[in-house]
């Protein structure tokens, strides 16, 4: 086990610059998500760190180890496939023995390994079997086994849940969860799925074109995202038009919102970032609260979506459990919408994202 | 493939078509048991003298050690060739690799003759002719493609990732290759193979511009022979190959069941 370091990273194809200068430090048992829209550069970050790609520039660290020239075999990696990648020709037991072999590892050693690894994913018992012979889970879980069974210093995942239905990639995020808590290993986590990010990771990094914008704890990046790109990728967030004034953002036709925080100059202009969940929905005024009519209802079974149209004209989305008595709003009906201060995102206006 | 059952006119066409391609194997076969001297039909009596007196025939037995010695190398050093060949224009980037593809492939579409006459005046004029060499690589060329076009359609049905998988578990290249990508197309190279090693058994147009007398192969002596005057002897060690190929293609198929490669 160790920490990886990535120092300058910069990878190009021709003129596009697919990753710019990427630098970040996965502390030892540390798991971090690199997360974002497909092409923004994490799975081209987590190949560099695998060896499968050089990097153009910069330099990839595990412990003291300079590894940025080294092929994928000499760096004692682990890497979960989102394909699986299970070799088809392999029993299950050979598939998990083929990292321990490569290290001249066999006879019973080997085997109590093996069994150990498969015991860890809880596929005790299915070494004979072929990986055809298995559910896409199953076939997951060996690739998991596959890839702990040698004892790596670094553990990859290459959206390795993105293949199973919604039901078994819950099942998985948690034994995932416990296997790397067991483990305690380095882990660098690629994702598309904010939830599966923010979940599972010590630190999230959420990337766009080719750029790291903001590298915290699931927390920080979801309260308090550090740029528009950020505030707008995750959850479900309503987009507002403001300009600061007299500590408040004024939406105009006399709304105002009073953020916990307000770092921006007077008089300038600004965007707010309310999410739909951090919204509450009231029948009744209330000091700081938004008036409104409500404008459409979607019932999706555990939350009512209401669009709500303010009285300057802008509309937002809320969502309410189905429990609640306001869920019940129909079109038309005046609400009122009252936001934490500490849920009001407020970020200046026309920030590169 | 289709759970779509052929209706009956179809069967029937089909089954005539059939029959009509396999009549002639069936005539060969029939008239190598007959007891005349010539090629009849229905074969008259049965004996199994033409077999008895091809193989006791010095000449033909030299043919066919040359047959398989060319076959079997040829088609060797085109396994070798092809699926290194292969691999490259497969995997990495190689500048030009769809043209040199196309002229790896060409000995498909070019006509056997035309390349029979160039390898015959090049190597008169490099000084090699008459090499049993010669003769080996020409067969190569006229093989390899068989075997490319096989390697490189097992290769791209694969998962590019199972062979990372392998690398990052600790493999180098080769043995990566050699432990899963290699036996994952196998079945796909024995096909190859088969039509390398067929095409390299039956070639006239290119062997005869290069092989010399002693070199003679099955192909070209049956072919010489049947200039002479058809005798059940030729179609005595036709059947002959005809149970060989048969053979070699149940062997094949039930070791790899590589028909769905063909």
């Amino acid at each position: 086990m160790s920490n990886l370091s990535l120092r300058n990273i910069v990878k190009r194809y021709g003129k596009t610059e697919v990753v710019r200068n990427a630098s970040f430090q996965i502390a030892e048992g540390e798991f971090v998500s690199l997360l974002g829209p497909s092409g923004c550069g994490k799975t081209t970050i987590l190949r560099m760190v695998a060896g499968l790609l050089e990097p153009t520039e910069g330099q990839i660290m595990i412990g003291e180890r300079d590894v940025t020239r080294l092929p994928p075999n000499k760096r004692n990696i682990g890497l979960v496939f989102q394909s699986y990648a299970l070799f088809p020709h392999m029993t299950v037991f050979e598939n998990v023995a083929f990292g321990l072999r490569r290290k001249g590892e066999s006879g019973k050693p080997l085997e109590e390994r093996v069994n150990a690894a498969l015991e860890m994913v809880r596929l005790g018992g299915y070494g004979a079997r072929f990986p055809r012979q298995l559910s896409g889970g199953q076939q997951q879980r060996v690739s998991m086994a596959r890839a702990i069974a040698p004892r790596p210093s670094i553990l990859l995942f290459d959206e390795p849940l993105s293949n199973l239905d919604a039901k078994l990639r819950d099942e998985m995020q948690i034994e995932l969860k416990r296997l790397q808590q067991e483990l305690r290993i380095t882990t660098l986590f690629v994702t598309h799925d904010q939830a599966e990010a923010l979940s599972l990771s010590d630190r999230v990094g959420v990337m766009h074109g080719g750029v790291i914008q903001q590298l915290d704890r699931p927390e920080e990046i979801y309260h308090r995202p550090a740029n528009a790109f950020v505030a707008s990728f995750i959850g479900k967030p309503n987009r507002l038009q403001g300009r600061i004034e007299a500590g408040t953002v004024a939406l105009g036709a006399g709304l105002a919102l009073r953020p916990e925080r307000l770092d921006l100059p007077e008089g300038s202009e600004a965007e707010v970032f309310l999410r739909q969940e951090a919204i509450r929905v009231l029948r009744t005024p209330e000091p700081g609260a938004l008036a409104g009519t409500v404008a459409l209802r979607a019932f999706s079974g555990p939350q009512v979506q209401l669009v709500v149209r303010l009285a300057h004209g802008a509309e937002i989305v809320v969502e309410v459990p189905s429990a609640e008595d306001t869920a019940s709003l129909a079109p038309g009906e005046p609400v009122h919408l009252a936001i934490r201060p500490r849920d009001i995102i407020v970020l200046p206006q026309g920030a590169a994202s | 493939m289709s759970d779509m059952k052929p209706t009956l006119p179809i069967s029937i066409v089909a089954l005539l078509v059939v029959a009509f391609l396999q009549v002639p194997v069936l005539v060969v076969v029939l008239t190598s048991f007959s007891e005349t001297s010539y090629l009849t039909i229905p074969p008259q009596g049965w004996t199994l003298k033409w077999f008895a007196e091809v193989l006791s025939d010095p000449v033909y037995i030299r043919a066919i050690r040359n047959s398989l010695i060319l076959a079997v190398s040829s088609t060797l050093l085109s396994l070798a060739l092809g699926v290194a060949a292969a691999y490259a224009l497969f995997r990495k980037a190689i500048p030009g690799s769809e043209a040199i593809t196309a002229l790896l492939m060409a000995p498909l579409i070019v006509p056997s003759v035309v390349i029979g006459v160039a390898m015959l005046q090049y190597v008169t004029l490099v000084g090699l002719r008459g090499s049993f060499l010669v003769l080996i690589v020409a067969h190569v060329v006229i093989t390899v493609p068989y075997i490319l076009r096989s390697a490189l359609a097992s290769l791209s049905g694969l998962d590019v990732s199972v062979e990372e998988a392998a690398r990052v578990l600790g493999a180098d290249g080769f043995t990566a290759f050699r432990l899963v990508t290699l036996p994952l197309i196998k079945p796909g190279l024995v096909a190859g193979a088969l039509f390398a090693f067929v095409t390299s058994m039956e070639n006239v147009p290119v062997t005869i511009f290069l092989a010399s007398a002693r070199q003679t192969t099955l192909p070209i002596l049956i072919f010489s022979s049947v200039e002479m005057g058809v005798n059940p002897g030729v179609a005595a060690i036709s059947t002959l190959l005809i149970v060989a190929t048969v053979i070699v293609l149940l062997l094949a198929e039930r070791w790899t069941g590589f028909h769905k490669f063909v």
